[in-house]
């Protein structure tokens, strides 16, 4: 489902075998264009695994986006610098939010 | 039109992966503006900086090519059989699992001209593939 506002926040989820769907990445739009994308990592009680700066990309992290050229944003992967962020505290409200809804575990509706 | 399935019930009971839905699929060579898998990975992967994960029928095996860290790692994607019989539901395709390493690259550019699997160039690799994921 597709937002026409400029600005909008899609949550993204998986279809599980048993017709479930587990929410694990948002991503956040600004006047059109992906600018941060949150990676969201459960464990198999549904509870967040939290940002790991050792290993970040095996716990719970974001990505800026960027232009890479006119028109294509991509993911920020410079080779210089770690490509996986804390996530923003503003979001932390939604994510537990998230945290419940796939813990309900909500059958897909077709 | 007879489809030929490549992969009979993937997914559960007659949800077959059938030979057109191999390599890049229809929605992805539209995003990239080409009709060309060169194109679509070099848009998708080099470019836009995603992950790709697949089902390589001829090998058994899920593959991940995770790009978010350096060496750019390809790897064995964790299989769980035990989740269930359908081959489609045993993996999550999640390149940021920890799998068996096959190959690492340092530029993301290098790995379409160099990757082998089973012995196989990418590009045939890929193309006789089920995508299972690119994010």
């Amino acid at each position: 489902m597709y937002s026409n506002s400029e600005s909008p926040t899609y949550l993204m989820a998986k279809l599980n075998s048993n017709g479930t769907i587990t929410i694990h990445d948002i991503n956040i739009f600004e006047n059109h264009k992906l600018k941060l994308e949150i990676n969201l990592v459960f464990d198999r009680n549904g509870n967040i695994v939290p940002y790991n700066p050792k290993k970040p990309d095996l716990g719970s992290h974001a990505h800026h986006w960027t232009e890479k050229k006119e028109g294509v944003m991509g993911r920020d992967n410079k080779p210089d610098v770690n490509p996986h962020i804390r996530i923003p505290k503003e979001y932390e409200s939604l994510i537990n939010d998230i945290i419940k809804f796939n813990q309900e575990r909500k059958e897909l509706k077709s | 039109m007879n489809r030929k399935i490549i992969i009979e019930n993937y997914l559960g009971p007659g949800k077959h992966v059938y030979e057109d839905e191999l390599g890049f699929r229809d929605d992805m060579l539209q995003e990239a503006r080409t009709l060309v898998d060169r194109e679509a990975f070099r848009f998708h992967i080099e470019l836009v900086g995603l992950n790709l994960a697949f089902y390589y029928p001829k090998t058994d095996t899920f593959y991940g090519i995770h790009t978010e860290t350096l060496p750019i790692n390809v790897k064995i994607l964790p299989r769980h059989k035990e989740w269930s019989e359908y081959i489609g539901w045993q993996c999550e395709s999640d390149t940021h699992n920890e799998g068996e390493i096959i190959a690492s690259f340092e530029k993301v550019e290098d790995i379409w001209e160099n990757l082998k699997i089973d012995n196989t160039p990418f590009d045939e690799v890929i193309r006789n593939s089920y995508i299972t994921g690119i994010y």
